[in-house]
């Protein structure tokens, strides 16, 4: 669905200064697959997202969409797209935003009002319908972009720092939407921070930095073999569960810090310090699988 | 496309009325209102007589010279640069919409409405003063929309800073022509290079005073407005084609 063939984008300031933003960049997105982009600020991710959308042009490589360059493929399908800065005309009110946003996507006239209370109902906005955008709060702004974005249906949609802004409760909402959003004949690509988040709605997601395409991480269920460092928080037994862990140390606050074991090791460990009245309260991974790639691929500055 | 534009067109006539055609409109009436009620004793004794239908229609083409140029220049600055300054052109052209047309129509928008409000203006002052031509005043609206509103929609289209640029350069053609007019043959080289590159302000006004007197139109002034004003419509799409919506 969508192809990035050795793309590279490099901004020029009028001074004649030259910013290299993406380097070399190769990559397939199929359709049916959500696949999240993750990297620290600066890494490329938004000007990614500009050249899947043809706002700017590769200075080399090639962009294609369905077959088609992006410009071509947007004026003829459209992408749903929620941009990472919200900016509407303050003026407007929600619903106006909403109508003239539900013209420009396509939907007739006939059932402009009907699509409009769907996904102002989908966002619960109702109540601020008739608000001018300027009044606004940042969470309730960013689900307008949300609700503005599932106005049309497109095989391709693009959220950039979608649950940015968002509350707790709309956060966990965002990722139902986003599998409903799911279908076969649709590409959905997830620009985040919040690695999270992505390790829980993506099939793979790209890690970028310094313009490049730092790995590919698959995102799946744990894996037996898989050697990982977890934390244990014990009511009673912190020095059994390190008696029975090689190498686990007991943190600042009574926690027990286990360093990378896999599953079977973990177990048998924790079997034999329960059995010597260790009482285990909680137990979970110090950083997920993602966490770990995108620590090792990207290039943290001190 | 074709549809979903043209169903978003009253959109755009109501922001161009909302943000860009009320300040001009109110300017015209303003100048039309003040004279007739300082006079507003006499006024009816005044503009019917020979003297008082001359003094209307040179305060008619004093107030025309003065804002329709202006009224031009508020409908087509910082139109398109102002939705790619301010992040909007993200919002409608992730949409299936083609930027060329979408600004297309909206400078069309724009203009037809520019026309028709400096139609109603006239008819308005005809009321308040005397009767001017309201097809002539139109057609002198719709000629300076070619020159200002193609030219404000190719700066757009190419640059951040449109309005700025349109106004030093409305004005630097104003001067350099008014100059190279003034001083014929003895003008300077560079300055009547200048002079016949930037856009033909001064044939603009030639022409608008002859359609207000209802004179034949100079041919050749007529071609150059109007071919100038094409190259710059046909230029703006170029722009909007070949530079990137972002930058």
């Amino acid at each position: 669905m969508i192809v990035l063939d050795g793309v590279s984008k490099t901004y020029r300031s009028l001074l004649g200064r030259r910013v290299q933003a993406v380097q070399e960049v190769s990559l397939g997105i199929a359709a049916g697959e959500v696949v999240g982009i993750a990297g620290p600020n600066g890494a490329g991710k938004s000007t990614l997202i500009s050249l899947l959308l043809g706002f700017v042009a590769p200075t080399a490589g090639r962009v294609r969409i369905g077959g088609l360059p992006p410009r071509d493929f947007v004026e003829r399908h459209g992408i749903a797209y929620v941009p990472e800065l919200m900016a509407l005309p303050p003026s407007w009110t929600v619903q106006d935003a909403l109508r003239r946003l539900a013209t420009l996507s396509g939907v007739r006239a006939d059932r402009l009002r009907g699509e409009v209370d769907r996904v102002i109902d989908a966002l619960a906005i109702g109540e601020h319908r008739d608000k001018r955008i300027k009044a606004l709060s940042k969470g309730n702004y960013q689900r307008l972009g949300i609700a503005q974005a599932l106005l049309l249906d497109s095989p391709v949609v693009i959220f950039d720092e979608p649950t940015h802004g968002l509350d707790p409760v709309w956060t966990l909402k965002f990722r139902d939407l986003v599998r409903a959003l799911r279908r076969a004949d649709r590409a959905i690509v997830i620009a985040s921070h919040n690695l999270d988040e992505l390790e829980r709605l993506a099939d793979r997601v790209v890690i970028v930095d310094q313009g490049r395409v730092q790995r590919v991480v698959t995102v799946r269920a744990s894996d037996a073999s898989e050697r990982t460092p977890y934390r244990v928080r014990v009511a009673t037994g912190a020095a059994a569960m390190c008696a029975h862990l090689a190498g686990a140390t007991i943190a600042a606050n009574g926690d027990v810090d286990v360093p990378a074991v896999d599953l079977a090791t973990l177990n048998a460990g924790l079997a034999a310090a329960i059995a010597d009245g260790a009482l285990v309260a909680s137990l979970a991974p110090r950083e997920s699988q993602l966490e770990r790639a995108f620590h090792s691929a990207v290039t943290v500055a001190p | 496309m074709t549809a979903r534009l043209a169903a978003y067109a009253r959109w755009q006539l109501v922001d161009y009325l909302l943000q860009r055609g009320i300040l001009p409109l109110a300017l015209v009436l303003l100048a039309a209102g003040a004279p007739r009620l300082a006079l507003s004793h006499d006024a009816a004794i005044l503009w019917s007589s020979p003297e008082g239908l001359a003094q209307s229609r040179m305060l008619f083409v004093q107030a025309v010279a003065l804002f329709l140029p202006l009224g031009a220049f508020l409908a087509t600055a910082h139109v398109l640069s102002g939705d790619r300054d301010r992040g909007y052109v993200r919002f409608y052209f992730s949409k299936p919409l083609s930027a060329t047309r979408f600004y297309l129509q909206q400078y069309l928008v724009h203009g037809a409405a520019f026309v028709a409000l400096f139609g109603l203006a006239t008819v308005i002052w005809g009321a308040v003063t005397t009767h001017q031509s309201v097809h002539r005043a139109m057609e002198a609206a719709a000629l300076t929309w070619l020159l200002v509103g193609g030219l404000g929609f190719f700066l757009g289209a190419a640059l951040k800073p449109d309005g700025a640029v349109l106004a030093v350069v409305y004005l630097l053609a104003s001067l350099t022509q008014g100059y190279v007019t003034v001083m014929r043959g003895a003008a300077v080289v560079w300055m009547r290079g200048i002079a016949a590159v930037t856009p033909p302000v001064l044939e603009l006004d030639a022409l608008r005073t002859s359609l207000y007197a209802g004179g034949p139109l100079d041919a050749h002034a007529l071609a150059h407005v109007a071919g100038y004003g094409a190259l710059t419509w046909v230029l703006g799409v170029v722009a909007l084609q070949r530079l990137p919506l972002q930058r």
